[in-house]
């Protein structure tokens, strides 16, 4: 049992002045390095490791934490503003963040991510520190069955994102299967379809994909048109009213959980969660028809959910001393640095340490919340600049952004012509979300299928006679299903009426 | 010595005629980064990330340590002899994957085109399993597995690693038949272990320390020589009278065309490190033997395994 001295202790650490500096400079470092398309949270810890020699082992952990958060909300401002992910969990948000500020409500929509991504985060903590020891049990129990089971079930969206024409839509889905399967044999170790290129053995990034059909293939578009009268692009600083975010809150709350529960399986991550938050809260919409023109809750929800993977991801790594994701991998190298050593035994040997943490995550969603209102004006006058200026921006910042996440040259061409592929689905109306779904999840899709099946020396019937699997995957026949059925309802009791 | 050093230095700027002939190379004065094929967590990754803070703090640099993941470490091996910067700051970890990956197919980058610059450890192979399993002891084990054949699963890092090469030789020397449930990295392994969702893992014990330490896995043999010093009870499989040994070394990669003499900087300056904290920690716990070698005996090492990979390899097909 956890005795009230400690958690008073914890507390009394994280409320100095000292310890919320620091707080508060970890998230605003995080926000920068998650706008930069191509710094990711990893990388951003990675560069402020070495300043956190001789700080306090809590203070340099809670800072990373800031930076951590922080990093998941600019992700989803660029995507917001400039129709590219600035990192990888942000690339949900794109679908309606983008539509919501080409209307001119810039401002509502980075005040919704930013609201989203606090209380996502928010709700991850409380959830992290009342349940850790048996989710990471629970979390154990997800094996490759299960992971191809999520896998399928995150594609089953593809039936609800691709509304206009379901073929389509398929043929993007197969598109995006086809370009995961470049790379490596996982199970053979010899290169797959890479062309005897090496560059191309790792595979393709997908965030390399996302920048040449988002970002490119909506530069080449927006210069068709012709630009000769523009006038200052009207847009408004105006932040969500609060009976917009009051409406917003069982989104918020259910598209946190998700996050939570994605983020504890090591491996999936904050991209798979938002993707998954997304659908849901369309499912869940009373008005799933303005989902992707603009839609408030399909803002908030992939940005509460990538947020609230970061608590998730917290429960493998200090529960099992498993990094989750690269941000976890570099924390946990710094935990054993400063010699602490994540595993079960970290709740008992160290209490003051994991309340100081649980403390400071809790504070870095308010510090989030107050430095994310304060930036949002800035923000959005983004949206002011002249669009040929924009778009010479972001063609240039695009091309730095395939540098930064490689370094290969090669890279920077793949970004050129997915951005000319991007631009041709456009054109003849193939979705590109289903494409990004599939890269997202094929590799795990792929390796966890063939696991399971070496686990279970060929037999298939391993996906469906473990519980979490069976039951994942029945979720996911139901959530392929629901939006043809529910066309088939309406337009019945159209007929009947 | 720094004095002594130095007056050397005084004398030497006397002399010389040629800037040239007093190059002492220094190393690190600058920023190192150090790449690895392993995903979080695995071996080399763990390696690394205890190498860089020691480094930070001996030297007074920032390091950066960057998985460039895939085939095998194939995609490592292409990267370094094609891009990386032969300035000594770009360096990389290097076990006998190294060797075997472009064994295995075409078109890889050998050991050859790469900058050999030190052996640092020897790295036990064993086999450990859940707490909870039955196998209290490796007979159990093969006892079980010869009674049920293809029952057990035996998980391992990664496809066309060492580790699958020991499982081999290990499930052909016992005549047992186990099947072999690769992973994407060592640490994938252990979680897959900590799940009981494989029978048992063969892995180095230092991406499983904690667990191994507080019993939630249990280790039932060694792949060498001799008992290890961490884990005395834990029997060698020669001592069943299984010859099946496995040395996995850890090593130090420079990309192709390096200085020679900062070659031997980096070399010095990786001898000197092993008291060092957290490397000390780390090698003395994870169970490895230090077994430094410079890069001129590191090459001729790696010339000899690389023949019996050679062979043993030629064998299996």
């Amino acid at each position: 049992m956890i005795e009230t001295a400690v958690i008073a202790e914890a507390f009394l650490n994280v409320l100095s002045p000292y310890t919320l500096f620091f707080l508060f400079l970890g998230v605003l470092i995080g926000i920068l390095a998650g706008i930069l398309p191509g710094i990711n949270g990893a990388i951003g810890i990675s560069l402020i490791l070495p300043f956190t020699f001789g700080m306090d082992p809590a203070v340099a952990l809670i800072m990373m934490l800031g930076l951590w958060g922080g990093q998941n909300f600019g992700g989803g401002v660029t995507a917001a503003l400039v129709h590219t992910p600035g990192a990888a969990s942000g690339a949900a948000t794109l679908f309606d963040g983008y539509p919501l500020a080409q209307k001119g409500q810039a401002g509502k929509a980075l005040g919704v991510i930013c609201i989203a991504s606090s209380v996502g985060w928010f709700l991850s903590t409380i959830m992290l520190a009342l349940i850790a020891v048996p989710l990471a049990a629970f979390a154990l129990r997800f094996s490759a069955p299960e992971y191809f089971a999520v896998g399928i079930f995150g594609l089953s969206m593809v039936a609800s994102m691709a509304t206009k024409n379901i073929f389509k839509g398929a043929i993007a889905t197969l598109f995006g299967l086809l370009i995961v399967t470049i790379g490596t044999d996982p199970f053979s170790g010899l290169p797959r379809f890479a062309f005897g290129r090496f560059e191309l053995m790792d595979g393709i990034n997908f965030l390399i994909v996302m920048i040449g059909v988002f970002a490119i293939a909506e530069v080449l578009h927006q210069a068709q048109k012709p630009t000769v009268h523009e006038e200052v692009r009207r847009f408004s600083r105006e932040l969500p009213s609060w009976a917009e975010v009051r409406a917003l809150l069982p989104t918020m709350v259910r598209s946190a959980g998700i996050g939570m529960l994605v983020g504890t399986a090591p491996g999936a991550g904050g991209s798979i969660a938002a993707f998954i938050a997304y659908n849901e809260a369309k499912r869940f919409s009373k008005t799933p028809e303005a989902f992707g023109t603009g839609a408030l809750e399909g803002i908030a929800a992939p940005e509460a959910a990538n947020n609230a993977t970061e608590g998730g991801a917290m429960v493998p790594l200090l529960a099992l001393g498993v990094p989750g994701s690269g941000a976890a991998a570099v924390i946990l190298a710094a935990m054993i640095l400063y010699g602490l050593r994540p595993g079960p035994r970290i709740f008992t040997d160290e209490p003051v340490l994991v309340y100081s943490l649980f403390f400071g995550l809790a504070l870095g969603a308010v510090a989030l919340l107050i430095l994310g209102l304060l930036l949002t004006p800035y923000l959005a006058m983004l949206m002011r600049i002249p669009k040929p200026y924009l778009i010479t921006g972001v063609t240039g910042l695009s091309f730095m952004a395939a540098m930064a996440i490689t370094g290969l040259m090669f890279d920077v061409r793949l970004v050129l012509l997915f951005g000319i592929i991007g631009y041709i689905m456009r054109r003849y109306d193939f979705p590109p979300a289903p494409m990004i779904l599939a890269l997202v999840l094929g590799f795990m899709i792929e390796t966890s299928m063939r696991r399971a099946l070496i686990m279970s020396d060929g037999d298939w019937s391993i996906f469906v006679t473990r519980p979490i699997s069976g039951t994942i995957l029945a979720l996911a026949v139901l959530s392929f299903l629901y939006p043809i059925l529910r066309k088939i309802v309406s337009s019945a009791r159209q007929g009947g009426a | 010595m720094i004095s002594t050093r130095n007056i050397l230095a005084s004398a030497a700027l006397v002399l010389a005629t040629s800037p040239a002939a007093l190059a002492e190379v220094e190393w690190p004065t600058q920023s190192v980064m150090l790449v690895t094929h392993s995903s979080a967590g695995g071996g080399g990754d763990v390696m690394l990330r205890n190498l860089a803070p020691t480094l930070e703090a001996k030297f007074g640099i920032s390091t950066n340590v960057d998985n460039r993941v895939g085939g095998s470490g194939a995609v490592a091996a292409s990267w370094l002899v094609n891009q990386a910067n032969p300035d000594g700051y770009t360096l990389k970890s290097v076990t006998p994957t190294q060797l075997i990956t472009p064994l295995r197919s075409a078109g890889i980058p050998t050991y050859e085109e790469m900058t050999p610059i030190a052996r640092l450890f020897l790295d036990p192979t064993t086999l450990y399993v859940h707490d909870n399993s039955p196998f209290q002891t490796i007979e159990e084990f093969l006892d079980h597995a010869r009674e049920n054949p293809r029952d057990l699963s035996i998980g391992i890092g990664s496809a066309g690693s060492l580790d699958q090469l020991v499982l081999q030789n290990f499930t052909a020397a016992t005549e047992i038949d186990a099947r072999t449930v690769p992973h994407e990295g060592g640490g994938d392994a252990v979680v897959a272990l900590l799940g009981e969702h494989v029978d048992a893992v063969v892995g180095e014990p230092g991406q499983a320390l904690t667990h191994l330490q507080d019993g939630t896995l249990r280790m039932l043999t060694v792949f060498q020589e001799e008992r290890l010093d961490t884990y005395p009870d834990v029997p060698t499989l020669a001592e069943l009278g299984y010859e099946v040994t496995s040395n996995k070394f850890r090593g130090i990669f420079g990309p192709p065309g390096m200085d020679p003499e900062m070659v031997e900087a980096i070399a010095t300056a990786l001898s000197e490190l092993y008291e060092d904290d957290p490397w000390n920690t780390y090698w003395t716990e994870a169970s490895l033997s230090a077994a430094f070698m410079g890069p001129e005996e590191f090459t001729e090492y790696l010339g000899v395994v690389n023949e019996e990979m050679r062979e043993f390899i030629e064998g299996l097909n």
